[in-house]
């Protein structure tokens, strides 16, 4: 037997993944000057030859013709994790050049004749688990990541899409235990996203399923600005307190409120009402959660220019109804922006103020109380009608506003109380309703999500809940 | 409802020669936002904000464009 015919192409990996050229070199004693890049030359239409030893870099991996005691002399080096043949692999396709179950079936069963099909399939079902986990692990500590990796996770558990071969197809073939024991076999949990229990209360899961995610719906969020979060994408924004430039959130109150709005489907952390919406921070509100009348107006002319859909406004004082407010809401209608604002907090018996605050007791703003788990009014929630002046914006609508866990400062989660957390969700709604019905108008959008709203309290509109509990899923069908 | 609240005309009676921010709405030209010290809030029509004496607040008041004249209060996260 000649030595050409003893020799096979391997692939040799190392132990370090990042190994360059020249380390591969030194470890294979070889010339640095004898490996090329295999990236390179594979993306050309030269042929391999037998004599090129070709590196791939970022893998960790070399590929060359050895012989056999070549192979046995890697295989002993502590630097070198394996020698492996290069084999030709083959994609399971069936005849017609698509995939099919009969072809994958017939593929198992030739494992079957070989009398190693329940081998096999163990090892194959471990380690399909191991490198899904593993490749999960990987996403997960990428904190960084800026964007939607829904995008590598198809919305379902796609281990349910791997044909499982029951044995009772195999009929007669024999069984051979295996070599070794077998670790017991534990299915992985499903990977799904965690649904915080006030999205689910709001039904937006049941607008998710029809396809109304607030895709293309762009969402500014007038507040102290929103931190960078892995489980939230900053789509743009301004700010407006003067000598910051930034909209970066220094206080934590801005991003929580985006986090409802907007959270990613990613399976980390939490999920928005609006999954899919662009969210923009306008920082009308200094790191200490105050800010200017003047300031805020300024942000909501930003809104207007810039062609937002819909206006989280989480902010307000205890006064009474202001014509420069119901002024500029009037002209963000006009332009297309619907205006959602909380009520206020001072519903307290002992609060001198009960009523909703300013600007949500503008007309044309939606004014939003805060509910908790059991669907009861929060305490601090403003309420009434009539009050300052006769006629002022009562509350309109309810959603989830006590011990709500959303994005916070620091890549972290808080639970947060107020009815700030409760006006977010009728903004994600609200862009919910902007893609379901993408002509209709603010004054539509805010009919659409009170004549849709589950009744809260004493039947019909009352001073409490106004129209009831936001529901996603009807205002959408 | 009154161009100015109680809380304002008092606080301008009390400051006749001291500063106070304002939110004006009003229907002005661009002449007059300048004469009277205002600054238009851009993108939004007829609202301008400014840091009026009380006196200048008072006589305001009295023109028939104008039709309130606010604190320029702060708002709060809620």
């Amino acid at each position: 037997m000649t030595k050409s015919q003893t020799e096979k192409r391997y692939i040799v990996t190392f132990a370090d993944t990042q190994t360059s050229e020249s380390t591969a070199a030194e470890i294979l004693n070889i010339a640095a000057n004898k490996i090329q890049d295999g990236v390179d030359l594979m993306a050309t239409d030269a042929e391999i030859k037998p004599s090129d030893i070709l590196h791939f870099n970022g893998l960790g991996s070399t590929t060359l013709t050895l012989s056999e005691a070549e192979v046995k002399k890697y295989q002993a080096d502590e630097r070198i994790l394996a020698v492996e043949e290069d084999l030709e692999m083959h994609i399971l396709m069936d005849a017609a050049g698509e995939w099919s179950e009969e072809a994958s079936l017939s593929a198992v069963h030739d494992f079957a004749n070989e009398d190693i099909s329940e081998t096999v399939n163990l090892y194959y079902q471990q380690g399909y688990q191991h490198g899904q986990t593993a490749l999960y692990q990987n996403l997960m500590s990428y904190n960084a990541y800026p964007g939607d990796i829904s995008r590598f996770f198809p919305p379902l558990a796609f281990t349910a899409q791997i044909p499982r071969v029951p044995m009772a197809l195999m009929p007669g073939l024999p069984i051979k235990p295996a070599p070794f024991p077998l670790p017991p076999f534990e299915p992985l949990p499903v990977l799904t996203q965690p649904v915080p229990w006030n999205i689910a209360m709001v039904n937006a899961p049941k607008a998710w399923a029809r396809g109304y995610r607030g895709t293309g719906v762009k969402v500014a969020v007038l507040d102290t600005g929103i931190a960078s979060h892995p489980d939230l994408v900053i789509s743009g924004g301004a700010s407006f307190v003067p000598g910051v430039a930034s909209y970066h959130d220094g206080h934590g109150h801005g991003t929580h409120c985006a986090g409802v709005i907007g959270a990613k489907n990613n399976l980390i952390g939490v999920v928005g009402v609006a999954p899919n919406s662009k969210v923009y921070a306008v920082k009308v509100l200094n790191d200490g959660g105050s800010g200017s009348t003047s300031w805020i107006l300024a942000g909501m002319a930003w809104a207007k220019a810039n062609g937002m859909h819909v206006v989280s406004m989480s902010l307000g004082s205890v006064s009474c109804q202001s014509l420069a407010y119901t002024n500029a809401i009037a002209q963000l209608n006009a332009a297309g922006v619907t205006v959602v604002c909380a009520a206020g907090n001072s519903g307290r018996p002992t609060s001198s103020f009960r009523c909703v605050n300013s600007p949500a007791n503008s007309p044309r703003a939606i004014a939003v109380a805060a509910i908790d788990a059991n669907k009861v009014k929060a305490d601090f929630s403003s309420f009434g009608t009539g009050c300052c002046p006769q006629g002022a914006n009562p509350v309109n609508i309810s959603a989830p506003g006590v011990s709500v866990n959303s994005t916070y400062l620091s890549n972290g989660y808080k639970k947060m109380s107020g009815t700030s957390m409760a006006c977010p969700h009728v903004a994600g709604a609200a862009a919910l309703v902007k893609q379901r019905f993408p002509a209709f108008t603010p004054a539509q959008i805010r009919a659409r999500l009170l004549l849709t709203a589950a009744d809260l309290g004493v039947p019909g509109n009352d001073q409490l809940y106004g129209a009831g509990l936001v529901d996603c899923n009807q205002a959408t069908l | 409802m009154d161009k100015i609240n109680n809380a304002l005309k008092q606080k301008c009676l009390s400051h006749l020669s001291k500063p106070i921010q304002v939110v004006v709405v009003g229907l002005l030209t661009t002449e007059e936002v300048f004469n009277l010290g205002l600054t238009p809030i851009n993108g939004l029509d007829n609202l301008y904000k400014g840091s009026l004496t009380g006196q200048q607040i008072l006589n305001l008041e009295k023109l028939d464009a104008i039709k309130s004249i606010e604190f320029d209060i702060n708002m709060h996260v809620l």
